[in-house]
């Protein structure tokens, strides 16, 4: 389950890259590569997680990380409409 | 941008600023980490416990965890400091005003990172781009974090009890 949520993050993370690469407003891209900071840090916290030892209990990472995968696939998707 | 483009990244911020404190809760929660707003390093920071290693692992969005540890571990034998990775990390864990008055012990420009003394065995560690300076090793830095904001504050003169 982990190793699923990680791929999404990443993938969202992958997705806003090319979102900022073609965007010329540099405060658009700072905002940005804020938001592609913070899916960088739930991947760490999973990966902290996957490298963790004992009992998990992982459903609140994991709709986190759904919320912020969610979020990235709407913008994205509206950035591609506009 | 347009409105509509200001619109949609502006409810992207919202969304995913609470997707992160969901996670950093839930880790806190854990007893993993620590979150510290005030300090910042291409983004929010987050400071887990690596249960394996014993120890505290600073492990920042930007993968920059084993270079941070690194120029901690590095200025402390350098200088001969009474402090260790712990002591410093559990410095970050404040929760009062965010204050950070010590002297700079080391300054690591490639790697963007001021390491900063505060005695009594604890240090902390700052983003030159948060100070927009760079300072100088063996000067006093007086820094406040308000609302994720790094201020640096006037040095007060000893002989007024005046800033400059």
């Amino acid at each position: 389950m982990l190793e699923s949520l990680l791929a999404e993050v990443v993938e969202s993370v992958e997705a806003l890259k090319s979102v900022i690469a073609a965007s010329t407003n540099p405060d658009e891209v700072q905002q940005l590569q804020l938001v592609q900071s913070r899916g960088l840090g739930i991947c760490d916290v999973i990966r902290a997680e996957m490298a963790r030892v004992g009992e998990r209990d992982v459903a609140e990472l994991a709709t986190a990380a759904g919320k912020y995968v969610q979020a990235v696939s709407q913008f994205t998707a509206a950035a591609e409409g506009l | 941008m347009t409105t509509t483009a200001t619109t949609a990244l502006h409810d992207l911020l919202e969304a995913t600023q609470d997707a992160f404190q969901g996670v950093t809760g839930w880790a806190k929660r854990q007893g993993l980490q620590g979150v510290f707003p005030g300090l910042k390093l291409g983004g929010d920071v987050v400071i887990i416990k690596d249960d394996a290693r014993v120890n505290y692992l600073l492990a920042f969005p930007d993968a920059a965890a084993e270079q941070v540890e690194a120029l901690i571990d590095s200025a402390i034998v350098k200088h001969q400091l009474l402090l260790t990775p712990k002591d410093v990390v559990l410095c970050f864990a404040r929760s009062k005003e965010g204050l950070c008055l010590g002297k700079v012990v080391d300054v690591d420009v490639d790697k963007g990172l001021v390491l900063q003394s505060l005695g009594k065995g604890r240090g902390s560690l700052h983003c030159i781009a948060d100070l927009g300076r760079v300072p100088k090793i063996g000067e006093m830095l007086d820094v406040v974090y308000r609302a994720g904001k790094a201020t640096e504050r006037a040095p007060v003169s000893l002989e007024t009890g005046r800033g400059r």
